[in-house]
């Protein structure tokens, strides 16, 4: 292979592009604000995307299904205000927490597959109602979902760097923390069920030709049971990763990273259509968001403008994947 | 003799009061090619469809499918890939967005319920099969980035992948080139020599006399005939049976060209695709340019149409150069392209015959401001429908509902729509079977004669002789050949194309 294939191969990726972005938006913002460029900010951008990191697995996964999923952030609120308040009375373990949180979110994720195969209509109208459902159902049962405390065992668990790099005389480590390491450890066995199984791959066909899946003898049904189930119960994780790191239960907070995670993995090179995706490009996608919405932050730009922001990148990157140039 | 791989009777389909098939009955013993050849919409695919599994009979208690003498009440696409069979679907069935090597391995990946892939063992799969049929496509690309003739062979290997007992095939040379036919053939003889059955549908009747072993006609979903032997029978007969009519193709087209040039093509080149192409198109002429795949013969028309940028050389039109960069600049010289990849591009299958048919012309449609007028666009969608035959209920039906040849019919209409001066036919006839394809021909050569300039590609030299006054042969990327039809006949350009 030589250089101009390995050129044209490259540009015919989206992961090429993001990490151009990120790479530019890092030299600028290190000019302006060295200490953008410190190890401790990109452990801190690494745990703050955890949330939005493994939710947009989730996603990302129903996408190149060809199908869609606005369900997932209600999904996780509901995990995540069951769970605690569950573990705040019985008590437990972060095993527990996480087990409890997928399953929910897993349960969850059946209604909309279920709902899905027995009435041939359009994905994101089924997961938008049952989204309303949830959440709804959640604020009429519990008018005020928050809870300000939660087990010790979480909170230990948001603190816990698994892998030290830096230790200061005053205690604090800096380094990959378990919130990280979680999503990183999703994200590996997300990209090798996609690479290496069967069914990995039958979410791709799917995606690619729903009537030439149907006709190889792909089971529809299955892949979709398998695809929403896990965004469900991806979303029921997550949010315990958002309940470790912040402390407090706010199911509004999680209920409002919809767009967010959207547009992450659009950025990350998923195509609305079906059948593409990568679970790398997502991570890029996931990172160059925060990245953009943390310099905002760091610009002294009022959060107010974030939707903007967010919505004005679902636009240019829905665009920039229909145009990117093909390889040929 | 051997005993029968597959036993069908009073096989019967009934789509939404159309019936598809009715009492069908059929057979497939081992190691022969039986072909089945009928009009488009006489039930073909859709009968091959129930064998494959994919679409299901209607109840009737005598319908009956034996299938290596298992009886099958309800077949699904695993029931019938674990028995052996595998298929070439009309518009191929391929995943664009996976590589060559998945796309090829999938089958058996699925047949063998494998829980995990092995990619080295996909492209192991892959390259065994491409070379079986002596093929040589990168295993590593997406499909989506070959040309629509690529395509078709990469649905052939994933056909021939092992285990195959019965071969199903739909029109599987709809966009072959010659030599690819011939490989794919001596492929098919081989699988033969080793016991292995097909079932090939076809509309070309040369390819199916040269391949078949028996032959079954089917007309409006009945059988009306089977011959044991190709010595049985011949073309002609076939063609009367299929249609229920007599055809006469042999009249060669008299063009009145007249007037002044429409277009002119000078010294047109591009690196490894075509080199110094010229000719020069007048109205009332129908070019005939013939070649076999690779030619370089879509890479021009592409050209011409704005879609493949030359590296050197000119367009002109009405005597001053163009410049045709894109689409719009073609279709605003008033150029339009029936491209070749039709069944897979160009089509919106989700919506009705009207639709389709209407979207290049919707404007013509505005009556009342930004309002469309229904009652005109009815009355032109069900002009096209009577011009072009196109076997249909209603203008309302959605293009999917359509047998392959109709969805054809649909495609031409919509580019024929646009009232070119210059129109441009990449294969017209592909998939089109034959009563109607004389029916075709004749309303092209209309077209001519009322003045627009016609350039026609195509690898079938019947088709060329008898509708084109000039015809340019193409090899290579270059003309090797440029003469009025009338000087030629069909051993010239059987030589030529040698
Ligand atoms: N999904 C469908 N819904 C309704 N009608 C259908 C459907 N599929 C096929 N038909 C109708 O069934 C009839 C037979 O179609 P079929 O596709 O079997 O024809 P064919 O012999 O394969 O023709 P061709 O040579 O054009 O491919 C046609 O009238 C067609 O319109
Ligand atoms: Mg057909």
């Amino acid at each position: 292979m030589n250089v101009s294939t390995l050129l044209r191969k490259a540009t015919s990726r989206q992961e090429f592009y993001l990490i151009s972005v990120i790479i530019t938006f890092s030299v600028i913002m290190g000019f302006i604000n060295p200490a953008f460029l410190s190890f401790e900010n990109f452990f801190d951008v690494l745990n703050n995307c955890a949330t939005l990191g493994v939710m947009a697995v989730g996603v990302l996964l129903v996408m190149i299904s060809g199908g869609m999923d606005v369900s997932f952030s209600a999904i996780a609120a509901v995990a995540m205000y069951v769970t605690v308040s569950v573990l705040n009375v019985h008590g437990g373990t972060v095993f527990y927490a996480f087990a409890m949180a997928g399953i929910i979110g897993g349960l969850l994720g059946l209604v909309n597959a279920t709902i899905l195969s027995y009435f041939q209509i359009s994905a994101l109208i089924i997961t938008l109602a049952t989204s309303n459902v949830f959440y709804g159902l959640l604020l009429q049962l519990v008018p005020r979902a928050h809870i300000t405390s939660i087990p010790k065992f979480l909170a230990d668990f948001g603190n816990w760097i698994v892998l030290p790099i830096i230790s200061f005389e005053d205690g604090k480590t800096i380094g990959l923390s378990a919130i990280a390491f979680a999503m990183i450890l999703v994200m590996l066995i997300m990209s090798i069920v996609l690479r290496y199984t069967s069914i990995g791959r039958n979410v791709y066909a799917l995606g690619g030709s729903r009537e030439a899946a149907e006709r190889a003898g792909i089971s529809i049904w299955k892949t979709q049971f398998f695809v929403y189930c896990l965004a469900g119960m991806l979303a029921g994780i997550a949010s315990i990763l958002n309940v470790s790191m912040i402390r407090y239960v706010n199911p509004f907070n999680v209920y409002n990273v919809l767009m967010d995670v959207i547009a992450a993995v659009v950025l990350g090179g998923a195509k609305l259509s079906g059948g593409s995706g990568t679970i790398f490009g997502t991570f890029l996608g996931v990172f160059t968001l925060y990245m953009i919405k943390n310099s905002l932050i760091l610009m002294g730009i009022p959060s107010t403008w974030d939707s903007v922001i967010v919505g004005l990148i679902i636009i240019v990157s829905v665009a920039f994947t229909a145009s990117r140039k093909k390889p040929a | 003799m051997a005993e029968n791989i597959l036993q069908v009777a009073s096989l019967s389909k009934t789509y939404s009061g159309v019936k598809a098939l009715v009492d069908f009955d059929f057979s497939i013993k081992q190691g022969e090619v039986h072909c089945l050849v009928g009009e488009n919409g006489s039930g073909k695919s859709t009968f091959m469809k129930i064998i494959a599994g994919v679409v299901r009979p209607d109840r009737d208690s005598r319908t009956q499918i034996l299938i290596n003498g298992k009886q099958f009440r309800r077949l699904t696409p695993k029931d019938s890939m674990n028995e052996g069979i595998q298929v070439i679907y009309q518009d191929l069935s391929l995943f664009p967005n996976l590589t060559v090597a998945e796309n090829i391995a999938m089958n058996q990946r699925i047949e063998e319920n494998r829980k995990t892939v092995s990619w080295k063992e996909m492209r192991r799969t892959a390259l065994d099969s491409m070379e079986q049929i002596s093929v040589k496509l990168d295993p590593e690309e997406l499909v989506e980035n070959y040309p629509i003739a690529k395509q078709q062979l990469v649905a052939i290997c994933r056909a021939i992948t092992s285990g195959v007992q019965l071969l199903i095939m739909d029109e599987p040379t709809a966009s072959l080139g010659k030599t690819d036919v011939e490989h794919f053939f001596k492929v098919i003889r081989k699988l033969k020599e080793r016991g292995i059955s097909a079932l090939f549908i076809g509309h070309k009747l040369h390819e199916v006399f040269a391949i078949a072993d028996r032959i079954t006609v089917i007309r409006d979903g009945k059988r009306i005939k089977t011959f044991d032997s190709v010595s049985e029978t011949n073309e002609h007969e076939i063609t009367e049976l299929m249609t229920g009519k007599k055809i006469d193709s042999s009249k060669r087209y008299e063009s009145k060209t007249n007037g002044k040039p429409l277009m002119e093509i000078r010294g047109l080149s591009k690196s490894g695709q075509y080199s110094d192409v010229n000719f020069t198109l007048y109205p009332g002429d129908i070019i005939g340019i013939i070649g076999l795949t690779g030619a370089g013969r879509t890479e021009l028309a592409l050209s011409v149409f704005g879609l493949n940028k030359p590296d050197t050389g000119e367009i002109l039109i009405d005597n001053k150069p163009v410049s045709i960069e894109s689409t719009r600049d073609a279709i605003k010289n008033e150029i339009a392209l029936v491209p070749e990849n039709r069944l897979v591009q160009g089509l919106f299958t989700e919506k009705t015959i009207m639709d389709n048919v209407l979207i290049t012309t919707i404007d013509e449609f505005r009556k009342y401001g930004p309002f469309l007028s229904k009652k005109e666009m009815v009355d032109s969608a069900n002009s096209w429908i009577d011009k072009l035959n196109i076997k249909t209920p209603s203008a309302k039906l959605p293009v999917k509902q359509l047998s392959g040849g109709n969805q054809q019919r649909v495609v031409l209409s919509k580019w024929l729509a646009t009232k070119p001066r210059i129109l441009i036919l990449d294969g017209p006839t592909v998939g089109i079977d034959v009563g109607a394809k004389a029916e075709i021909h004749r309303y092209i050569q209309e077209m001519a004669q009322d003045g627009i300039g016609i350039i026609m590609m195509s690898d079938e030299i019947h088709e060329v002789l008898h509708n084109a006054n000039k015809i340019l042969v193409m090899r290579e990327g270059r003309i090797i050949k440029s003469a009025d039809a009338t000087s030629l006949d069909e051993t010239d350009l059987m030589q030529l194309l040698q």
